[in-house]
């Protein structure tokens, strides 16, 4: 049998703090040692909906890092190897502004130089999508690398209509046992917008992680899909596990950060473009 | 350069890093709100550009009256935008996703 994908382990983790959280209003994570984006975006997000306290010991190294991450004036800090958790503003222009401030923040930001092309374009992409698709009230992203495995995790959170939701209201309907193949439909570059040359972003992003090693988990809904190069994983989530949005999570080795990104744009066209 | 065609700066109006759908089509409302028939956009110092802003600006573009003229234009920018004008006036995708799908798993 396939061993569970460490991201699904940690929207698990998001799950069960979620379910203890529904007693006591509140999140405990001052015995908690290490915390992935997976888990810590969409607890964020509940904490903050809920009006939950979230408890955090700062003199442990995890609660320093939460500290640092969470404080008002975290875009400050110079050279962090992380996108803090940004709220999506109303305005996508006052966005842009967020991840150009994000990008200048030096050399060894997660953004910065050759960097960008790779992981600036895959949010730049997401975001979009949020903004275009899921009529959110709340959304976020943030991203981590983690210095001695070398992995770089991103991670998009929004609480809007979700993809099946999304797919519904063009009438593709899919039952709730099914809101996989919804994701699917979608990750495969099913668009729901009448243009020509629509259905890029998530199918794009999804295959280009792929191909250089990375995995990708897409829950939304009642459903989810896990994506690495060796398969492709659906899930159908239990009424405790379901998710109200749509939470993307991308993981790869940061070697990969000169990804090509017109390679997965067309074949037929060789670009050897490498950006900045 | 034609000087009847006044000259917009899109770094300065947006940023060197273009992205989203919303920021292009709010360029283009600022563009269709000025009275000049034709405009030079100079993309100086523009270093990249998002498939999705290349996208929404060439179908405003296209669906402008006004005369829309780039320079400046940085390689790569210039091969996104080709690229996407490409897949519009084909209408196709490379449809390359393709991976053995496990049997579900509840959870």
């Amino acid at each position: 049998m396939q061993p569970q994908p460490d991201q699904m382990s940690h929207y698990l983790e998001f799950c069960r703090y979620r379910e203890r959280g529904l007693f006591a209003n509140m999140i405990d994570l001052t015995g908690c040692q290490f915390i992935y984006p997976t888990t810590l975006l969409p607890l964020l997000a509940i904490t903050e909906k809920n009006h939950w306290e979230l408890l955090i010991n700062k003199k442990t190294s995890m609660g320093g890092y939460l500290g640092h991450m969470l404080s008002p004036g975290s875009l400050k800090f110079v050279g962090k190897s992380y996108v803090p958790p940004i709220r999506l503003p109303t305005s996508q222009e006052d966005f842009t502004r967020v991840l150009e401030a994000l990008r200048q923040l030096g050399p060894k930001s997660v953004l910065a130089g050759k960097n960008w092309n790779a992981y600036g374009y895959v949010i730049a992409e997401l975001v979009d999508n949020i903004y275009d698709h899921s009529e959110f009230k709340n959304a976020f992203v943030m991203a981590q690398r983690y210095g001695r495995s070398g992995i770089v995790e991103l991670c998009f959170l929004d609480d809007g209509i979700t993809i099946p939701g999304r797919l519904a209201k063009s009438g593709v309907v899919f039952a709730k046992s099914s809101h996989y193949k919804a994701i699917l439909k979608a990750i495969k570059g099913f668009s729901t917008k009448p243009e020509t040359g629509r259905g890029y972003g998530l199918s794009t992003n999804v295959e280009m992680f792929r191909d250089n090693g990375g995995e990708v988990l897409v829950i939304s809904g009642s459903g989810a899909i896990y994506v690495d190069k060796g398969a492709v994983i659906p899930y159908r989530l239990s009424t405790m596990r379901e998710l109200q949005g749509t939470l993307i999570s991308l993981r790869v080795k940061d070697s990969a950060k000169h990804l090509n990104v017109y390679d997965y744009l067309d074949a037929t066209i060789k670009v050897s473009f490498r950006g900045e | 350069m034609d000087m009847r065609s006044p000259v917009v700066k899109v770094e300065a109006e947006i940023a060197p890093y273009l992205m989203l759908r919303g920021v292009a089509d709010a360029f283009f409302d600022k563009l269709e709100a000025k009275s000049a028939e034709s405009i030079t956009l100079d993309f100086r110092n523009v270093h990249s550009i998002s498939r999705s802003f290349a996208h929404q600006y060439l179908l405003r573009k296209e669906a402008s009256r006004k005369q829309i003229i780039e320079i400046n234009v940085e390689k790569n920018v210039a091969k996104m935008l080709e690229l996407v004008k490409s897949q519009i006036a084909n209408n196709t995708r490379r449809i390359t996703f393709s991976g053995r799908t496990a049997r579900v798993i509840v959870v």
